[in-house]
């Protein structure tokens, strides 16, 4: 295990009664990135991220979260990451106030003026109970508490569920400033996918506990193209033959290609044969992840 | 398994004040009432007509205040409601944290299974002795205030036991907290062990084995002298029930 | 000035980013000497990783089109190097061919399309 990765795994594997949430999941997270972690609901994203922080024992396999074994090391896995867990759960009765006190005994590294500095920011009401704030102060009051200690990692579980886009975006500029702009990590399991195609620069696309790919954002622009042909004559079915190429929709004389790799390669190929129109489509996050998961999912657009 | 978090001590004690609060005052005036009351009870047992079994065990009971007060408070009254607050006390330990979805918060600290486990173990059982050590001298000084002479160490030397079957009843709650997750769950599950364990006060030569014949501690009562024996063979149950808590929430998924 | 970030397009955002200024840049909108926002300022403004945005300097650093100096932030270069027309000309497919591709997602015939193009040229030329 290198320096390079924050967060390894090798073969995490997490059963359930009958039930494998997450099976053999094999995840290098680079240190320094924004890994956007998205999978439709029930995938296996809060148990892979439950597992890295300790909270659920895997059944097999191992988990490395900055060079620490999770199993044996948890505490000081938790001691150096943030943490935002789904729903930003918090205690109700207390007051923001009482909240930031409360962490401040138990976090590894609290300043309380950074933590002041981050009240600035979001302005919550530091009287008020936690359980009148807006869904949205909830998120930003668990993103002060998991950012003032400066982890190196930052481990966000659906951060975003339920705030309106310019929360959102307030919430997530926080967390690319703080977090990726001084050379920390982080990683942010979603299912609105036009958040991560914002911020995120590795992407993975985990379903049904399996984790489908994994890539460079902009590489997976740049390679993942479909591409419209209407040839001039009835190909070879041979000339799909091509390891670039993913899968082929249509019939006759005219074909939509799916490429996931060496598009110029496919192009090259295709163009052997008489044609009147070879047209290269991008995908955005969408279409590829629609692709991966087999189009039906619970996912939400927004 | 034995580490402490004072930052989570702090939660947890104000988390269960009100339940300290409440309870220290219920005992608390039980306590003062006894005192008021001893006049009109003697008079009114005494006129009652009774076995002469029970009259003479009263009579006996009623001749001297402080025997008086021993029999009405760790033989009757302290350890019945003692025993609702430690269920009470340890219901929500851990099964509160899962039902309000924090345990995933409160573990995302560094903080150990094992650090969680015996602070709030020992926020609660400090919280439930202090209720009863309280209580207890507010019946003193109320008695005191009362200008009756009590023997102070006869009437203390009742508390020991109650503090090590209250101790065990409590780890009771704070285990089946962990095992069912559930506070509900955990206060019926442990309320009816609690029940079965009565049982054997009923029979002869089996009531030594309850926690409640130690509590109400009827030899202390005779002979004035602390059932130490029995009182730290529960006080070592009580650690063996903690021990086999912890070891289960270490294990847990959350 | 003002960037425009469509995050759902298909192109990689460090392209667009890319692209808009060197649009900037040639069409005078930014002038040698005027300085750029910091990566960070840009990457909180546009809620986008600090990486794509440093990344889309460098490239249009290796360009020539932008300097960092040290400290004081990056600059438009007093000079916008010449292109080879080959290079040129591979700047122009690659932007024709992401703008082809956005528009076919419209629906538009190339006949139309072709319609657009002329009178975007004829409005430049008149």
């Amino acid at each position: 295990m290198t320096d390079e990765y924050v967060i390894e795994t090798r073969g995490l594997t997490k059963v359930f009664g009958a039930k494998r949430a997450v099976d053999d999941l094999n995840l290098q997270v680079r240190r320094g990135s924004v890994f956007g972690f998205l999978g439709p609901n029930g995938a296996g994203k809060t148990t892979t991220i439950k597992m890295l922080l300790g909270l659920t024992k895997p059944t097999s396999g191992e988990a490395r979260v900055l060079g620490l074994d999770v199993r044996e090391r948890s505490v000081e896995v938790r001691r150096r990451v943030g943490v935002v867990a789904e729903d930003a759960p918090l205690y109700d009765h207390m007051t923001v106030a009482e909240t930031l006190a409360f962490a401040s005994r138990l976090a590894a590294d609290w300043d309380d003026q950074r933590a002041a500095k981050y009240m600035d920011i979001f302005r919550l009401p530091m009287q008020a109970r936690v359980r009148d704030l807006s869904r949205g102060m909830r998120g930003q009051l668990a993103l002060i508490l998991a950012l003032t200690p400066e982890p190196e990692l930052l481990i966000l579980d659906e951060p975003t569920a339920g705030l309106d886009p310019v929360m959102r975006r307030e919430f997530l500029s926080t967390v690319l400033d703080e977090v990726t702009a001084r050379g920390g990590t982080v990683f942010m399991s979603s299912h609105v996918l036009a958040e991560v195609e914002r911020v995120a620069d590795t992407v993975g696309i985990i379903n049904k506990g399996k984790l489908l790919m994994v890539k460079d954002m902009t590489e997976l622009k740049e390679t993942e193209k479909k591409v419209r042909v209407h040839f001039q004559v009835e190909p070879d079915p041979a000339i799909f033959q091509h390891p670039g190429i993913a899968s082929v929709e249509g019939q006759g004389r005219r074909y939509i290609v799916t490429v996931t790799s060496d598009l110029e390669g496919v192009l090259e190929r295709l163009r052997t044969v008489p044609h009147f129109v070879i047209d290269v489509v991008d995908l955005n996050l969408e279409e590829i992840f629609m692709q991966y998961t087999g189009g039906k999912s619970g996912v939400r657009i927004q | 398994m034995f580490g402490f978090s004072s930052g989570l001590a702090w939660k947890e004690l104000s988390e269960i004040r009100w339940k300290v609060i409440v309870s220290f005052l219920v005992l608390a005036v039980l306590g003062v009432s006894l005192v008021v009351l001893y006049g009109y009870i003697s008079d009114l047992l005494l006129t009652v007509p009774l076995p002469e079994v029970f009259r003479d065990q009263i009579t006996w009971q009623m001749a001297d205040f402080s025997r008086y007060l021993y029999a009405n408070w760790y033989s009757k009254n302290l350890y019945q409601v003692a025993t609702v607050i430690a269920l009470i006390m340890g219901m929500n330990a851990v099964a509160g944290e899962v039902s309000r979805k924090t345990i995933s918060f409160l573990l995302s600290f560094p903080l150990s299974r094992g650090q969680m486990a015996w602070t709030k173990y020992l926020v609660g059982l400090l919280a439930l002795w202090v209720v009863i050590v309280g209580a207890t001298l507010i019946l003193l000084g109320s008695a005191v205030v009362a200008g009756r002479t009590v023997d102070t160490p006869y009437l203390l030397a009742g508390l020991p036991a109650s503090l090590a079957g209250a101790a065990f009843l409590y780890s009771l709650s704070f285990l089946f907290s962990v095992v069912t997750r559930d506070g509900v769950k955990a206060l019926a599950a442990s309320g009816i062990i609690a029940l079965a364990l009565a049982v054997p006060s009923w029979f002869g030569r089996l009531r030594e084995l309850s926690v409640f014949t130690l509590m109400s501690s009827a030899t202390t009562l005779v002979t004035g002298q602390v059932e130490w024996a029995r009182t730290l063979v529960f006080l070592a149950l009580s650690l063996v029930i903690y021990a086999a808590a912890a070891y289960k929430l270490q294990r847990e998924d959350f | 000035m003002y960037f425009h970030i469509d995050a759902s397009s298909g192109i990689p955002i460090y392209r667009q980013l890319v692209g808009q200024i060197t649009q900037a840049i040639t069409g005078g909108l930014l002038r040698p000497g005027d300085r750029l926002p910091s990566v960070r300022e840009l990457a909180r403004e546009l809620t986008i990783n600090p990486n794509t945005v440093a990344r889309a300097y460098l490239e249009l650093e290796r360009d020539g089109l932008i300097e960092a100096a040290r400290g004081s932030g990056t600059y438009v270069t007093a000079t916008i190097p010449a292109l080879s027309r080959e290079e040129r000309l591979h700047k122009g497919r690659e932007l024709v061919r992401a703008f082809v591709s956005e528009v076919r997602r419209l629906g538009l015939e190339p006949r139309e399309l072709l319609g657009l193009i002329k009178h975007e040229l004829g409005g430049e030329e008149g």
